[in-house]
C-alpha cells in the first residue's frame, strides 16, 4: 500500500504587504531557479490560504521543507519592488498554523 | 529554548541602525553583532541602549579585509580588546592561513572567488569558525553556493560554521530559520543547521565577553568567588 506523503505548512508574512498569490508565485519561481522543474514538481508547493495583510499559508512536502524555506528567503523582489518573505512558523497541520496565526500576527505588526 | 544570534549586521546611520535592531527583535533574535560604520562607531553605548529597549543584546564587530599577513597582524594588534567579535575576510591564502589559527580572530569569511582552493591541507589548519554571509548569497547565488558547498563539504564537520545576514537594510535581514535553511539545504542535519545561528555564535560571544571582563586571567583561567558573579560554563573557557 502506498504511504501517504507527509506535508508541512508554512506561515509566511510578506514585507511590505503583497498579494498572497504573488507571494506564492515568487516562491515557486525562486524554487524553480534553485532546484529546477523536477524539484518544484516533487515539492508539492502550493498556496493554501492567503490574507489581505500579506499573510500566506503554503504547503510543501516534508522532504522539501528546507528548500522551500530557502526559496522564500531568496526572494528579494515582488512585482519589481523590494520585498522580504518571513517564514514565521512551520507546522504539520493547518490547524496548528491557524492556532499560531493570531499571536504571531499581533507580535509581528 | 534556543537563543538566536545574527552574527553580522551593518550599522551605517543611527536611524537605520535602530530600525535594523527593531527588525532583528521582531524576527526573533536575542543577540546581534553589529559592524559600525562612519560616525556610529562613536555612539555605540547609545545604540546598545536602543537595542536593549528593543529586546536585543548588541555587540561590536570588526571586519578586516587585509591584503597580507603583516597587515592582518598589525590590525589585530591595534584592535585588541576593543571589539567583542573580529572577522577576517580572506582575499588570499596567506591571510587565510594566519587568520585561521589566530586566537584573536573569531570567524573567517572566504569570498566566493577568492583565488585559492580550500583542500584538506588548508582545512586541517583552520581552528576558527567560518562565516557565510547571507547577503552575499542574495547578491550572487551561483558562485556563493559553489563556495558554500565546498566549505560545508570540506570544513563542515571539522570547524564551526556560522550564517549571518551581513546586511545594512531591514529588508535584507532574514530570520534564524531562513538563515539556517542554507546549511540545511547544503547537507547539515536540522539541529546542526540551527546551531549555525544559535549555539556556535553564542559561544563565541560569551567567550569573548568573558575575555574582555576583568575576571579573565588567561586561556582556561578565570577569577571566581565573588557573590554576584555567574558561573562560567566549561565549554566557553
Amino acid at each position: 500500500m502506498a504511504r501517504r506523503m507527509k506535508k508541512r505548512y508554512l506561515l509566511i508574512f510578506s514585507e511590505p504587504i503583497h498579494n498572497p498569490e504573488k507571494v506564492a508565485e515568487a516562491i515557486r519561481s525562486s524554487y524553480r531557479i534553485l532546484f529546477g522543474e523536477l524539484g518544484l514538481a516533487s515539492s508539492g508547493l502550493k498556496l493554501i490560504r492567503g490574507y489581505e495583510d500579506g499573510v500566506a499559508i503554503l504547503r510543501c512536502a516534508l522532504d522539501s521543507l528546507p528548500r522551500a524555506i530557502l526559496a522564500a528567503a531568496t526572494v528579494t523582489e515582488i512585482d519589481g519592488s523590494g520585498a522580504a518573505l518571513r517564514v514565521v512558523a512551520v507546522s504539520g497541520t493547518i490547524r496548528g498554523i491557524m492556532r499560531k496565526l493570531p499571536r504571531l500576527r499581533s507580535g509581528y505588526t | 529554548m534556543r537563543r538566536y544570534v545574527d552574527f553580522w549586521v551593518i550599522g551605517e546611520e543611527r536611524e537605520r541602525a535602530v530600525e535594523l535592531l527593531r527588525a532583528l527583535a521582531r524576527l526573533g533574535y536575542s543577540d546581534a553583532v553589529m559592524e559600525l560604520k562612519g560616525d556610529l562607531a562613536w555612539s555605540f553605548e547609545e545604540l546598545r541602549d536602543a537595542a536593549a529597549e528593543a529586546g536585543v543584546r548588541l555587540h561590536r564587530k570588526l571586519v578586516l579585509k587585509p591584503n597580507s599577513r603583516k597587515e592582518l597582524l598589525q590590525e589585530l594588534r591595534r584592535s585588541r580588546g576593543k571589539f567583542e567579535v573580529i572577522t577576517v575576510i580572506c582575499e588570499n591564502l596567506e591571510v587565510a592561513l594566519v587568520a585561521a589559527r589566530d586566537s584573536r580572530v573569531d570567524s573567517l569569511i572566504i569570498p566566493p572567488k577568492s583565488g585559492f582552493r580550500i583542500d584538506k591541507g588548508v582545512a586541517s589548519t583552520i581552528r576558527n569558525c567560518v562565516e557565510l554571509p547571507f547577503s552575499w548569497y542574495l547578491a550572487n547565488r551561483q558562485s556563493f553556493l559553489e563556495a558554500a558547498l565546498r566549505i560545508i563539504q570540506i570544513l563542515g564537520r571539522r570547524v564551526g560554521v556560522i550564517v549571518s545576514s551581513a546586511s545594512s537594510s531591514a529588508l535584507l535581514l532574514r530570520g534564524p530559520i531562513e538563515l539556517a535553511s542554507l546549511p540545511w539545504v547544503l547537507g547539515y542535519p536540522q539541529e546542526m543547521a540551527l546551531d549555525t545561528v544559535s549555539k556556535i555564535p553564542s559561544q563565541i560571544i560569551e567567550r569573548n565577553l568573558l575575555k574582555l571582563s576583568n575576571r579573565y586571567v588567561c586561556r582556561g583561567v578565570v577569577k571566581i568567588g565573588e557573590e554576584d558573579e555567574e558561573e562560567v560554563p566549561a565549554d566557553i573557557l
